[in-house]
This record gives structure tokens, sequence and C-alpha cells, in this order.
């Protein structure tokens, strides 16, 4: 199994449906070849640094997903067929994905999120509290324990001075 | 008396001191994603701006020429711009 992206423009006039069914259809291919769908990101409409099919903008999806080299030439196959794709990249990340390892990740992932989700009230109860502990730290911490410490370190010098003359 | 042909003029030379981006900062990741990273190193033409320019070790301009290129593939890099 090898993990692949890729960079698909699409048209910028596509409805969001037309947009969500395509990207359902992708994710189907993906599913159904055997491969893991990692993530999809969508860049929105950007200006394209030179005119594609005589437009200007272009709708950015990028696909993230695990498969067989077969799934790749497939998916590129559906990418030159449909007229919506207006230009397409796919690079190759890594070689050699164990998928059955890389869905445990995720799982991993999915729960280590989740567990923060739910922890996020006591840090974000705990968390403020510390940092006002060390904001007020800082401003008295200062003020009162450098002065404790001359007042203690003083007697001890002027003892030691009289020990002397003595 | 014959006149002396010039000497030929120095050329004025500013020894900088060129450090490889990349290798001065591991932080920043060259992506064909990010084109505003590796807007830094085409001209304002659209060519990549040779190693001897822009300082960067071989092994990185390497791996920038096949970025840059990946980039100008998906059209968030000029190929050229067209002079108006």
């Amino acid at each position: 199994m090898r993990r692949y992206e890729s960079v698909v423009i699409l048209d910028p006039d596509l409805s969001e449906e037309q947009i969500g069914t395509l990207t359902e259809r992708y994710s189907q291919i993906i599913k159904t070849s055997g491969g893991e769908l990692i993530k999809i990101e969508d860049w929105g409409s950007k200006r394209l640094a030179y005119v594609v099919k005589r437009k200007e903008k272009g709708r950015y999806i990028l696909l993230d997903y695990v498969g067989q080299p077969t799934l790749l030439s497939e998916l590129e196959r559906q990418f030159k067929i449909s007229e919506e794709v207006m230009k397409y990249l796919s690079v190759k990340l890594d070689d050699n994905v164990d998928l059955e390892a890389f869905q445990a990740q995720a799982e991993q992932k999915a729960q280590a999120q989740a567990a923060a989700l739910e922890t996020p009230p006591t840090e974000e109860a705990s968390a403020p509290t510390e940092v006002q502990a060390e904001t007020d730290r800082p401003a008295d911490a200062p003020v009162e324990p450098a002065p404790a410490d001359s007042a203690v370190a003083e007697p001890a010098v002027a003892e030691e001075n009289e020990e002397g003359v003595h | 008396m014959a006149t002396r042909p010039s000497k030929p003029q120095r050329r004025r030379h500013f020894p900088r001191t060129k450090v490889c981006r990349f290798c001065a900062d591991p932080s920043i990741r060259m992506d064909y994603k990010e084109p505003d990273i590796l807007r830094n190193f085409i001209t304002e033409r659209g060519k990549i701006v040779p190693r001897r320019i822009s300082g960067n070790c071989a092994k990185h301009q390497r791996q920038l020429t096949t970025e840059i290129k990946k980039a100008r593939n998906i059209a968030l890099l000029p190929f050229t711009v067209p002079r108006k």
C-alpha cells in the first residue's frame, strides 16, 4: 500500500452540492478499492497563476489517501473523464504504508482527540488558575522575598562583623 | 607615448555571507502546497532563482526546484509572467 496525495482543481462555478457529490464519488472509489481516505482538504476558490480552461479561478481540493497503485490510475482516469476537473496533480508521499498500522494510529489519534475534547474543561479550568498564580507571583515575588532575603542576610553579615570585631 | 590599455576595472565585489535558508531554519518546510514560501525563490518573471544568487545548498536547491515545478503544475505558481 502506498500513500498518495492528489490536488484537484475543480471548476469554480460548481455548486457546493456538486462538489459534495464529486468528493463523495472519489472517496467511494478509494474505499471500494480497499484503500483508506485519510483526509480531504478544501482550500476554497483560489486565483490561478495562469489561465486554465479559460478560467481565472479554481476550486482546490486535496485528497490524502492510502491505496494500491491501481487505485491511483483509476482515480486519475476519473479525473480525466470528468469535465468538472480542470487540472490535477498526484504525488506519492510514502511507499509501503501498512494500512492496519495506519488505521490503528488513526484510531489512537481519534481517541486522543476524543480524550482531549473531554478533558479541556478541566484543563481550561486549571490552566487559567495556573496562569493567574504565575502572574500573581512574579508581581509579588520580587517584592517580598527579596527584602526577606536581604533582611536575613544583613543581620548575618552584621553578626559576623561583630564577631570579627570582638 | 602610447596610451596603455586601461586596467580592467575591478568588479566591485560585495562578499556576503550566504547561508542556505533551509539549513539555517529547519522549521521552514518547502512544499508545493505553500507557494508563499516558494515565491521567495522565483524571479518576477517566474524563473527559479539560481543557487549562486539565493545561496541555497545543493540538496535544498534540488528539492526546491521539484517543489516549484509541482506548484507550477497545479497553477499555484506561474510558468512565466508575461511582460505587459
